[in-house]
């Protein structure tokens, strides 16, 4: 049983269950299989579960704004993608799920532009692939 | 990659040829075995029309090989090559090892070590628990039953519960209803500004404690009402996430208030009635009741505290009950087979 006070001082569902890293990384690709299959109440309830068990996993929150994106919840979808980033800051995958967040929101198109051009520059693999993808898709 | 279809990811993305793109050969074995790549030829006709033309078919081939569906920004952009995205589209993971994953419990050969290390240290740590001495003595009292324990154990708890909850009224009556009877009969301009900062009900103070928090301060400063933009959150994410999203966004301590408050308000979003409205009836009520108006996000905070410590109480109460009733059944359970 957690307590309210353990949850402010950072402590998680995860560390109070014996939930291992490697259950999480499971539990996170199945929710991105899930997602992947366009099933998304499924992956929607995987990852509110892992979320609120492990607030400190990025893919959690990674795919729930992927997830809240394709609902077209933009502001869920910001948030969650705003959590992801400060936990992963480094991680390309993070900073992709980001910048096609901020690619929805008017305001934050440039900003989104930016962090693509650094993606398709920097980044390798998949990342990269799609970063560059997006970026010749949104034209000069 | 901690998914599972990464080799296809790279397959799908192996054969894109961009001008700012390296070079990739299209007809990898990589590609070719995954998914089959899409040739610029089979993009849609395009209506003729010069430097545009080549540059719609250049969007269109370099769209049709699109592993997710374009964001609404570049979907205006490209309408017909939207049709032509992969229907099951990837899904990126971070790639963080498990190691350097936090919020996780440690592996179990970990653990095993952890524990190991400490029972040096634990076996002599416990030597004073197994005292009959101090408060909590009583626990290593082999004389007593274990229903005087619990009895014992009921009063303790009971007490410092006690305690605790007339040191938080104390508290609550020092800070606020001292206060607002002076302020009522100085002026009534403070009460009208206690009522604004008021507005907006439960919702409001969720806002104001998301204030603190760094992107919502940076809409707060935008002039963006932060108790609507938390309702809308609250509507779409739940209770629950909104408060495990304040341990990501570097403030653990705002978790429990932000459940607390988003639980209660949820009900009254969920039925559409506004914020505003809602926050004038509680007010209405407790003028009414002339116990003073909780209005400050504060005041609603320690009266939320309050609230929750004499929820602790009856669950005592409940677990304590149980427990003896369970035992109670248990023993006469054992005298029924006797006879």
């Amino acid at each position: 049983m957690l307590s309210l006070e353990e949850v402010a001082k950072g402590r998680t569902i995860a560390e109070a269950q014996g939930m291992t890293a490697e259950l999480g990384n499971a539990i996170a690709r199945l929710a991105a299989g899930e997602l992947e299959a366009g099933r998304l109440d499924t992956a929607r309830a995987i990852l509110e579960g892992l979320a609120v068990t492990n607030p400190r996993d990025p893919a959690a929150w990674t795919l729930l704004a992927q997830l809240l994106r394709r609902q077209g919840e933009v502001y869920g979808a910001r948030l969650c993608a705003e959590a992801a980033i400060r936990l992963a800051p480094e991680e390309s995958e993070v900073r992709l799920a980001r910048a096609e967040v901020l690619l929805l929101i008017p305001a934050e198109a440039g900003a989104a532009r930016d962090e693509l051009a650094a993606l398709a520059r920097s980044a390798g693999g998949p990342a990269r692939d799609r970063a560059r993808t997006l970026l010749a898709a949104l034209g000069p | 990659m901690r998914g599972p279809k990464a080799p296809a990811i790279r397959g799908r993305g192996g054969g894109m040829a961009f001008a700012h793109a390296p070079p990739m050969p299209t007809t990898s074995p990589v590609a070719n075995s995954s998914a089959p790549s899409r040739p610029a030829e089979e993009a849609p006709a395009l209506p003729p029309g010069g430097k545009a033309r080549k540059a719609s078919a250049s969007l269109a081939a370099g769209a049709a090989r699109l592993p997710l569906p374009l964001p609404a920004g570049v979907a205006g952009k490209s309408a017909p090559t939207l049709m032509r995205a992969p229907s099951r589209p990837a899904v990126l993971l971070p790639r963080l090892p498990p190691a350097m994953l936090r919020g996780y419990a440690a592996a179990a050969t970990q653990a095993a070590a952890k524990a190991a290390a400490k029972t040096g240290a634990s076996t002599k740590k416990s030597e004073p628990g197994t005292s009959t001495r101090g408060e909590w003595g009583f626990l290593n009292d082999s004389k007593l039953s274990i229903e005087d324990k619990l009895f014992l154990f009921m009063k303790l708890v009971q007490k410092k519960n006690d305690q605790e909850l007339n040191d938080k009224m104390r508290e609550y009556r020092d800070k606020y209803v001292d206060k607002s009877s002076s302020s009522s009969s100085t002026s009534k301009t403070t009460d009208k500004k206690t009522d604004d900062k008021g507005s907006g009900g439960l919702l409001g103070v969720l806002g104001s404690v998301f204030k603190s928090i760094p992107p919502f301060s940076l809409l707060s400063g935008l002039g963006i009402d932060l108790g609507d933009l938390v309702g809308k959150l609250l509507g779409s994410l739940g209770p629950q996430l909104l408060s495990a999203l304040t341990i990501p966004l570097g403030v653990p301590w705002a978790a429990p208030i932000v459940e607390q408050l988003a639980s209660k308000a949820l009900p009254s979003l969920l039925e559409g009635k506004s914020a505003k409205a809602a926050s004038t009836a509680e007010e209405k009520s407790s003028s009414a009741s002339g116990s003073g108006k909780a209005g400050t996000p504060d005041e609603k905070l320690e009266m939320l505290e309050i609230q929750r410590l004499v929820e602790k109480q009856n669950q005592m109460f409940t677990c304590i009950s149980n427990v003896l009733k369970t035992m109670h059944d248990t023993a006469m359970g054992a005298i029924h087979n006797m006879r």
